[in-house]
């Protein structure tokens, strides 16, 4: 396994626990859904998977505790995109290709290799023909996209995303599900939604249930459908 | 028709400095009450639309009239009226530090009489009332849309601008805003709601205001 959770708690200073006794594993290149209604603790837990919080019980990757890591290892192993992309532009750069090279050159690597990976990311999330617009300039959807193809530009191992295709058109949502299928890097995803979207046709099939703290599943989205549950999960297609 | 239609465009352009036009000599008119589900890829001038109406950019050329107030026109106030608006990163508005104070500040500001009451009100309508006496910015993500919403309708506009109001909304909060959305269109308040979300305009909508590949029509 990858990516190994063991009894992860969290709860914020005097509240209750947003998520306790967590344990599940991903399988390298494995993509999981993780399911919850709005207030059930998605985003902090995927800050928390990501080992972006102080939380109780074990999170490895291949053997290795993620808080164990050095930044910079940490960095190219796990990226993860919110909900609120705007506030994830670094800023530093005037344009969008520009924004995106802004990870791969903290990572110090060839100015050859940058240059693939931020026109590789740029393709991916179909903005080769706004990259060299200024990212303060970008429809809803296209910072969402200018976000992932930071995320991505990385090539990290392990992706998480929060709610990643809230708003892009169905064609960039094709077009980004596809790429993720056939990366040239093995790369595990997490996604965390609301509830089951029709995106996620083909690409996930593993999907967890995350309801008043505690953790249901996996089930497969054949099971997904054919269970009840909990009444904030939605299932795209369906009856509103 | 004898009622006046809410919102006239005649001849729009806009476009942004060194950029192609979004759109040319567009013309709309919806009447009181109509649910407007505006759809269209990425970039295409949605939101920019939406900006317009709500008086956050000039056109290039041409009219638009909103409950026969020119968003362009000199006087803030009589646009905020009439308009009420949830932009499409509405979680970065919040200007009060409890939610009551919020949803009341554009009646407070419009002077209508009894703003708290009309917040109250609000807040009871999309069933949040609990969150009266919470700071915004400590309501997890479904909280803080359903209170943008409570701000957008509490002062009774005539037009509400929703940018992707479904986004992100789970079940329960997404059947209240649909709700909320057929309550307001069945007083007579003219809805535009910008949606990537196929069943979410399904849900709502009367008419789509679809930007397509070869221009922008209604159907
Ligand atoms: N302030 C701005 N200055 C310059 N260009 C802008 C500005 N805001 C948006 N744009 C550009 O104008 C075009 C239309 O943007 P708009 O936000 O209206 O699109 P949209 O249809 O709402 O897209 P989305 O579905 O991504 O929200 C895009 O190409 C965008 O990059
Ligand atoms: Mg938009």
């Amino acid at each position: 396994m990858a990516l190994n959770v063991s009894d992860l708690s969290f709860s914020w200073p005097g509240k209750p626990p947003l998520f306790r006794g967590l344990s599940f594993a991903l399988a390298p290149g494995e993509r999981l859904s993780i399911l919850a209604g709005n207030g059930m603790g998605k985003t902090t837990l995927a800050r928390g998977l990501a080992g972006f919080l102080t939380t109780e019980g074990g999170l490895y990757w291949q053997g290795e505790a993620l808080n164990s890591m050095s930044r910079a290892d940490h960095a190219r192993l796990v990226q993860i995109v919110g909900q609120r992309p705007h506030l994830q532009l670094s800023g530093r750069g005037y344009s969008l290709r520009e924004e995106v090279a802004f990870g791969p050159e903290n990572l110090g690597l060839p100015v050859a290799e940058i240059r693939a990976r931020t026109a590789e990311a740029l393709h991916f999330l179909n903005l080769t023909h706004l990259a060299e617009r200024d990212c303060r300039r970008l429809s809803g959807g296209e910072t969402q996209r200018a976000a992932l193809a930071g995320a991505l530009a990385m090539r990290p191992r392990l992706l998480i995303l929060d709610e990643p295709m809230t708003d892009l058109d169905a064609e960039s949502r094709d077009a980004l599900a596809g790429h993720l299928r056939s990366l040239p890097w093995e790369m595990a995803v997490i996604f965390l939604d609301i509830g089951w979207q029709s995106w996620m046709a083909g690409l996930v099939d593993r999907h967890l249930l995350l309801d008043q703290g505690e953790m249901h599943g996996p089930l497969t989205t054949e099971a997904l459908f054919a269970t009840p549950l909990p009444e904030r999960i939605f299932l795209a297609g369906q009856p509103a | 028709m004898t009622r006046e239609d809410t919102v006239i465009a005649e001849d729009l352009s806009f476009g942004y400095p060194g950029q192609a036009r979004l759109f040319e000599r567009l013309s709309l008119r919806f009447a009181p009450g109509t649910v407007v589900a505006v759809l269209g890829p990425n970039g295409r001038g949605k939101s920019s639309l939406l900006r317009l109406f709500a008086g956050l950019e000039q056109p290039l050329a041409g009219r638009i009239s909103v409950a026969g107030v020119d968003p362009a026109g000199p006087e803030a106030r009589d646009l905020a009226r009439v308009a009420g608006m949830v932009a499409q990163s509405s979680d970065r508005h919040f200007l009060r530090t409890k939610v009551q104070d919020e949803v009341a500040l554009t009646a407070r500001n419009l002077y209508l009489p009894d703003p708290a009451a009309l917040a109250a009100q609000a807040l009871e309508r999309l069933g949040i009332t609990g969150l009266a006496a919470q700071h915004p910015l400590d309501l997890d993500a479904g909280e803080k849309r359903l209170v943008a919403l409570a701000s957008a309708i509490a002062h009774g506009p005539r037009l509400l601008l929703l940018d992707e109001i479904q986004r992100g909304l789970d079940r329960i909060n997404r059947q209240k805003v649909i709700r909320l959305i057929r309550a307001e269109a069945a007083q007579g308040t003219t809805i535009l709601a910008v949606t990537h979300d196929r069943d979410f305009a399904e849900a709502i909508a009367g008419a789509e205001l679809v930007f397509g590949d070869d221009g922008i029509r209604l159907t």
